[in-house]
């Protein structure tokens, strides 16, 4: 039904999107001829196409030349035009009546309009997309509801494990910086030199991906991380899309209806997990200690490249204590990790969790209590 | 699904070919958009046999290029009759003046399988099999058939089409063709077919081979091919192998009878030495 939505939709649309689609696949390794896109408008336009598969079908013939792009081809439309469990989620919240209440403001970020819908009839993965919609955290959340299950759960990650030592702040002589600078004035030992205030290094680090496949769910982490902020725990946060954004002073000063956390011209779509591993890695490094807590919340669609992953991402999860991935996609029925990233990464996480919206995080943290999720995760 | 696909469908079932969808979408795109058809895949997965089904369903001659290294525009275009024109030649000198233009006509002319296709007056089925064979220039020679369904023929000029054929390319990956060529050509990748349509495809081929029979032909092919031999079996070999088999059925199967059937399938020592090391009762439950 949705996909018969999606076609018709399709059908009334101009050829951009075919000739984006074109392009799109250039950007893959396809060698797309204008003769192709051309044939491959006309094929939709005079066919009686009843659904994505048989449009995937047709399309391949026309696009792919050799056994590789035959192979990639069918992923690389389902990524495109968005066509699965995703996208019938989003069309079931595009069918949704309005739900704007008089006095209220009304949530357009949560929500698409059939507008945009037809607008983008395709509407899913899109390199053009990202973060060209509201990045702040969400205003719809019952935030007191999900106060109490933040606290415990910061209280068991950002908690100080080890043993506590005094940061030494102006007491300590620092013996070394002493020798240092006595040896390079001759011997004389003129600068009594202390130990600095220690850095408080964060417990929690959380990588937020607001790449146009995160659309629906970014909102989300976005208050998560929101809270976690505001609970004042050493927590650190980014957001990763084709770059990757340090956003903790940012979440600071907003909330729920305050202004955007990234702008739309800051970060672009295409997710390049990699190089945000990368960028953690070489960038952020010191905030990646053995007692930190790093959390990815993705839904491991990447088009960057996979080796990059391959070879940061061990590197993190070796420096870390523990790694959470949070999928949204893990809680729809007969979901399984097929993308690269997600395969390449998994091996290295200790747990892959389906965490998407308040109630999830609710019994998430509920199993964590109660040390189920931990015996059994 | 689109009608015309599922048409194409039964046309090509009701012929003894077994396609599945991604076949008949690609068939079909070919004949509508009137555009070369490039299939590739695993030898003996059915390419040749796609376009002989195509000739069958369509009613139409089928022309057969077979292709080889050394094939050139003389055995694959057209070819002037030499002794032909140097016998006219010699008559005509005897006889007075000669006019050297009347020797490059039609009637001097030998036409090979791609000018006969384009000329023929119902436009056939244009089998080109296994292009990779021939060399790199010959692909270039192709291009403009391939492009306009036409052929330059400098003494006689650019002969057209008047229908133009439907064309398949078959390749077996053994070198890789050029861009130029795939581009002007739509592609399909033909791998080996899934279990139940094999079993179809086999059924078809065989049509006294029992269900059970079939099953364990087309479970035992299908773990032979995960043994990475140097030829792993197709579809081709399966129906030989049942037709092998069916001569034994009424014995009773035994392992040796089991081990001669086998050559249907198993084509190279080296895979021979592969099925020895795994035993033959793990392809074949033998009572």
């Amino acid at each position: 039904m949705a996909d018969q939505l999606v076609i018709s939709r399709w059908i009334q649309a101009n050829r951009r999107d075919v000739v984006n689609f074109s392009r799109f696949l250039r950007t893959h390794g396809f060698f797309v001829a204008v003769a192709d896109t051309i044939q491959a408008t006309a094929i939709m336009a005079e066919q009686s196409v009843a659904n994505s598969v048989t449009t995937m079908i047709l399309w391949r013939v026309i696009y792919a030349k050799t056994p590789i792009q035959w192979q990639q081809f069918e992923h690389l439309f389902n990524r495109y035009f968005g066509l699965g469990a995703r996208f019938q989620n989003v069309e079931a919240s595009a069918r949704e009546p309005d739900a704007t209440v008089a006095g209220q403001q009304s949530q357009p970020q949560r929500t698409f309009s059939v507008e945009v819908l037809a607008r983008k009839p395709l509407l899913g993965y899109n390199p053009d997309w990202g973060a060209h919609y509201p990045l702040h955290p969400d205003s719809s959340i019952n935030y007191g509801r999900m106060r109490q299950t933040t606290r415990v759960m910061l209280q068991r990650w950002a908690q100080s494990w080890g043993f506590y030592r005094a940061s030494g702040f102006g007491s300590d002589p620092d013996w070394r910086k002493i020798m240092v600078n006595s040896l390079r004035r001759g011997g004389e030992m003129v600068n009594w030199a202390t130990w600095g205030p220690k850095p408080s290094l964060p417990r929690l680090v959380i990588l937020v991906d607001v790449s146009g496949s995160m659309r629906q769910y970014a909102p989300f982490y976005l208050s998560l991380a929101w809270q976690f902020v505001r609970s004042g725990a050493r927590v650190e946060v980014f957001a990763a899309s084709n770059n990757i954004i340090r956003i903790t002073s940012r979440l600071r000063q907003t909330g729920p209806l305050g202004p955007d956390v990234i702008g739309p011209q800051e970060i672009g779509g295409g997710t390049r997990l990699g190089w945000a591993f990368c960028q953690m890695w070489e960038q952020y490094r010191r905030y990646l200690t053995r007692h930190t807590i790093f959390l990815v919340a993705s839904d491991g669609f990447d088009t960057g490249e996979p080796g990059r992953i391959s070879q940061y991402f061990p590197l993190i999860s070796r420096a870390v204590r523990m790694v959470y991935w949070f999928n949204p996609l893990l809680l729809e029925p007969g979901y399984s990790p097929q993308s690269s990233a997600l395969i390449t990464c998994l091996p290295w996480c200790h747990f892959h969790v389906g965490i998407r919206d308040e109630a999830s995080w609710e019994k998430f943290s509920r199993d964590f209590a109660n040390q189920l999720f931990l015996k059994n995760p | 699904m689109t009608e015309a696909v599922e048409q194409w469908l039964d046309r090509l079932k009701n012929c003894g070919y077994i396609a599945d969808t991604n076949v008949a979408a690609a068939v079909h795109l070919s004949n509508h958009l009137n555009r070369p058809l490039l299939v590739e895949g695993p030898a003996g997965v059915g390419k040749t046999s796609l376009a002989k089904a195509l000739a069958k369903v369509t009613g139409r001659d089928l022309v057969r290029l077979q292709c080889y290294q050394g094939l050139d525009a003389t055995h694959a275009l057209y070819d002037w009759d030499y002794p032909k024109q140097l016998l006219t030649l010699r008559a005509t000198n005897e006889s007075g003046a000669v006019n050297v233009d009347s020797l490059y006509t039609w009637n001097y002319l030998i036409e090979r399988p791609l000018l006969q296709s384009l000329r023929m007056s119902r436009a056939p089925v244009l089998l080109i099999d296994e292009v990779e064979r021939a060399d790199e220039d010959f692909e270039a020679l192709l291009l403009e058939l391939l492009g306009e369904f036409q052929i330059t023929i400098p003494e006689l000029g650019t002969i057209r089409a008047h229908e133009p054929p439907l064309v398949i390319l078959t390749s077996n990956r053994t070198r890789e063709l050029s861009d130029a060529l795939r581009r002007r050509c739509l592609y399909l990748w033909l791998d080996y077919p899934d279990p139940i349509r094999e079993m179809l495809i086999v059924e078809t081929a065989v049509p006294n081979l029992n269900q059970n029979l079939s099953a364990q032909i087309v479970a035992a092919v299908k773990k032979i091919r995960d043994w990475n031999l140097l030829k792993p079996p197709g579809v081709a070999e399966s129906i030989d192998w049942a037709q092998s088999l069916l001569l034994f059925k009424d014995a009773g199967m035994t392992e040796d009878m089991l081990r001669w059937s086998l050559g249907a399938i198993v084509k190279t020592q080296e895979d021979w030495s592969i099925i020895d090391s795994h035993g033959l009762r793990t392809l074949w439950l033998i009572s």
